[in-house]
């Protein structure tokens, strides 16, 4: 092998020259390796520096949830969902409980909705702290995990207020939640929401203009839009390549029709505008929960139970209960039926398609992972890039992969 | 990887020592016998259906589309595991085939929105109505499955351009395929469904990229055959696996997955 | 260009590194866990635990609601028979607690709030067989559970 070879300076697709004569090289990266944020194994092949063929072999975590549907009822089922994606298990439990709750016409109360609604986005809140630590770590910054794993501690002290669990919530229920929220949690979370811009200001300062960041990210693996939607990519990933898709606008669940928020968007698809896009939808969460907190239906529980106990009848509105119509979670049969439900998850369309048969267990459970998409695109995106580019991609489109192998 | 064994196998126990009701688990015998797996790839344990090679599973009948997805839905109450009869649904289950023989069978539904547009183009799909969610459902014939998948993509009254997923369904006498799909420009939303003839459909890979691992998927839970996929190999289950999961009719045989009781 | 480059670059590191040297003087986030135990919610999903009546006897009318819901197989079993006033006696509780995730569906459905979550998580022992708990093992005494009742806002529990 020559040494006088000129290798490329950037990662914009230089081809070494073709007098050097190498053999391909298969490197085998994982099942378990730190960086690849789970259990998955890249089979790359190597053209000295440059990456030839990548081959992503999952399975690993193939802990057949869809199978596992089979042999439970609904709510045995359902606390076992938590562990689809467990990183923003909430929108899991949404998707399954929005399904069976087209499916039986269930009622939900506004206060749930919006409980629902202030849950899902502090969860989001914590996925992308996460990525945003672990990203990091990756390209190799020690720090900002520690900041980013602070914030999101706080995050999951509220929810264990709220749920008693800080990962597992099993929280939503069919038609509701298990119980209201403590007394003086909405004044939790708006402590929270003071607090976290400042602190998402210090990551931005740490991280956003940091020379050995920019050099690693501003230009490596853009990801082009049509590629992107022919690869089944959607969340934070496809936005940052400009495609304005979010289910939240575009088909309006829970309540998000009743609040005010922008779709951050990246113009150029580089890995530099997916952590922009995400650090910038964190404060757009921010904004939802703000909304959601202020305009709560009954507002706290304190102030809520202080008008029960004083008789006032306009606090015992249904839709001020946790529960619209309580349904016997043991014997519950639900109709026939079947839907489709897709959520904006951390990573994109988290979908739960259900069917029902009548009988107390569901007829069949399909789990569509965002991250089982968007992991495919890895191949085409690694395709004549340098190899120590891998991490940075691989960690810029956010893939979990419980929820790539369910 | 035997891990949904060891997560399943204390269910059933428990559904016979603790559980007083019957539960609707055991399904098994109910079966025919000739839709049983054939467990080994030496196929010599298989008693009437001497396959070949591991993917040719026991045919299921060859069927048209629309009959099967009747027969499908008819057949389903008389294989259920409970004996008791079935309540009435009581929301408007949005299935277009009926739900018992001896009922009035309900009217045909109106053709939507994209089975008009198909229709208008040669297509023959069969509306389904809506499903509870309100997405447009779609029955198409496998033969035509790719061409009305490609046209619905790059029709501009459609753009169907983003493939949300694919999911396999067992019907007991059927495989089908539901694909959920995604128009990023209009955020219409639009379910099409079709049933495996002898465990085949076309692939749409070529339609979308995306297809390539939803179909592996779907091969490897329920053992549909997609022809014309690049490489159509497992990907969630381990490449010596034996039988396809998801299938309802599906029982681990594999000898080297011994439950291990503690 | 280069310059610039070279000249953002320290300016930025330096603004990293005055925002990480902040820290210094700020009281830390952490709790030295073995000597400052955590304060946990009163719903925290911990141990299981049965409360009895504040007489000390069973509460617990083996129902199996909790085993019915549990995702776990076989991890609550219930015997149980009833005397001859048709009061239900229970011969035998387990709960494998070594198998349980803390979904806290059992204590969701219990019909008269007999199986609770305690904020006991420090569960680890030696043996599988010791994680098996047993009635007397999970039943809290009378002042206890009305001590449980009180605390979490349960219906104080009359004969």
């Amino acid at each position: 092998m020559s040494t006088t070879a000129n290798f490329p300076t950037t990662s914009q697709g230089v081809f070494l020259e073709k007098d050097i004569d190498t053999n391909d090289m298969v490197v085998n990266i994982g099942p378990q390796h730190p960086s690849t944020h789970g259990v998955l194994r890249l089979i790359t092949t190597l053209d000295g520096e440059l990456v030839k063929e990548i081959e992503p072999v999952i399975g690993y975590l193939h802990r057949s949830k869809e199978k596992m549907a089979e042999s439970r009822s609904l709510f045995q089922y359902q606390p076992t969902i938590d562990r689809v994606e467990y990183l923003s298990s909430f929108f899991d439990h949404y998707a399954f409980v929005a399904a069976l709750e087209k499916i039986a016409d269930l009622h939900v109360p506004k206060r749930v909705q919006y409980i629902r609604m202030i849950t899902m986005e502090l969860n989001r809140i914590t996925s992308h702290l996460l990525w945003f630590g672990t990203y990091l770590l990756d390209l190799g910054a020690t720090s900002p995990m520690f900041y980013a794993f602070r914030e999101r501690e706080k995050i999951l002290s509220l929810f264990e207020d709220l749920t008693g669990a800080r990962m597992m919530y099993n929280y939503y229920r069919f038609g509701g939640v298990v119980a209201d929220m403590p007394e003086g949690w909405l004044d939790k979370v708006r402590a929270f929401l003071d607090e976290a811009p400042k602190r998402f200001d210090e990551y931005e300062a740490i991280v956003s203009k940091n020379p050995i960041f920019l050099d690693r990210t501003m230009g490596i693996g853009i990801i082009q839009p049509e590629v992107a939607i022919q690869y089944g990519v959607t969340g934070p990933t496809l936005r940052a390549s400009g495609v304005n898709l979010d289910q939240r606008k575009a088909n309006p669940y829970c309540c998000y029709d009743e609040v005010e928020f922008d779709v951050p968007l990246g113009t150029k698809g580089d890995c530099y505008d997916r952590f922009v896009v995400r650090m910038q939808e964190m404060r757009e969460s921010l904004k939802i929960i703000r909304q959601a907190v202020d305009n709560m239906p009954g507002g706290d529980t304190a102030d809520l139970n202080k008008r029960r106990e004083s008789g006032d009848e306009t606090a015992n509105d249904v839709e001020l209960q946790t529960y619209g119509k309580k349904i016997n979670l043991i014997t519950y049969k639900p109709p026939k039926g079947e839907a489709m439900v897709t959520v904006e998850s951390p990573r994109g369309f988290l979908g739960c398609y259900m069917i029902t048969d009548g009988t107390p267990k569901a007829y069949r459970i399909k789990w569509r992972g965002a991250s089982f998409s968007n992991l495919s695109i890895l191949p085409e995106l690694m395709r004549g890039r340098l190899f120590p580019d891998l991490m940075s991609i691989f960690g810029s489109i956010d893939v979990i992969l419980p929820e790539v192998d369910r | 990887m035997s891990s949904e064994n060891e997560i399943d196998k204390p269910q059933e126990q428990q559904s016979e020592t603790v559980t007083p009701e019957p539960k609707a688990e055991e399904q098994q015998p109910i079966e025919p016998k000739e839709v049983k797996e054939p467990v080994s790839a030496e196929a010599g344990e298989a008693p009437e259906e001497a396959v070949a090679e591991k993917p040719a599973k026991p045919a299921r009948k060859a069927v048209t589309p629309k009959a099967s997805a009747e027969e499908g839905a008819a057949a389903e109450p008389s294989a259920d595991g409970e004996a008791k009869p079935k309540a009435k649904p009581a929301a408007a289950a949005a299935k277009a085939a009926p739900a018992k023989k001896e009922e009035v069978p309900p009217p045909p539904p109106e053709p939507g929105r994209y089975a008009q547009l198909l229709m208008a183009n040669g297509f023959k799909p069969v509306p389904l109505g809506n499903d509870a969610g309100g997405i447009e459902m779609i029955e198409l014939n496998p033969s035509e499955l790719r061409e009305a998948c490609q046209f619905l993509r790059d029709s501009d009254a459609s753009r169907f351009d983003l493939l949300v997923s694919i999911a396999g369904v067992d019907w007991k006498t059927s495989l089908q395929a539901v694909y959920h799909l995604y128009s990023t420009a209009t955020y219409q939303k639009l379910a099409i469904k079709a049933t495996a003839v002898d465990d085949k459909l076309p692939s749409v890979e070529s339609v979308w990229i995306t297809a390539d691992w939803h179909e592996r998927e779907t091969y490897d839970l329920f053992g549909i055959i997609f022809e014309g996929h690049h490489k159509l190999e497992r990907i969630l289950m381990p490449a010596d696996w034996i039988g396809h999961p998801m299938r309802k009719d599906y029982k681990v045989e594999d000898p080297r997955l011994v439950w291990n009781e503690r | 260009m280069t310059d610039n480059k070279v000249l953002s670059g320290i300016v930025e590191i330096g603004r990293g590194m005055a925002t990480v040297g902040k820290h210094l003087f700020r009281p830390p986030v952490t709790l030295e866990y073995p000597e400052v135990m955590p304060e946990l919610s009163k719903r925290f999903h911990g141990r299981l635990c049965l409360l009895t009546k504040s007489s000390g006897e069973d509460l617990c009318i083996g129902c199996q609601a909790c085993a019915r819901v549990c995702p776990c197989g076989d991890l609550i079993q219930i015997e149980m028979h009833r005397d001859d006033k048709k009061q239900p006696v229970i011969d035998r509780f387990t709960i494998d607690i070594g198998r349980c995730i803390f979904c806290g569906n059992c204590t969701e459905v219990c019909p008269v709030d007999c199986i609770k979550m305690l904020n006991d998580f420090e569960l680890a022992d030696y043996s599988r067989e010791a994680l098996v708990l047993d009635k007397s093992g999970l039943s809290l005494s009378g002042e206890e559970s009305d001590k449980y009742r009180k605390e979490h806002g349960l219906e104080p529990h009359v004969e």
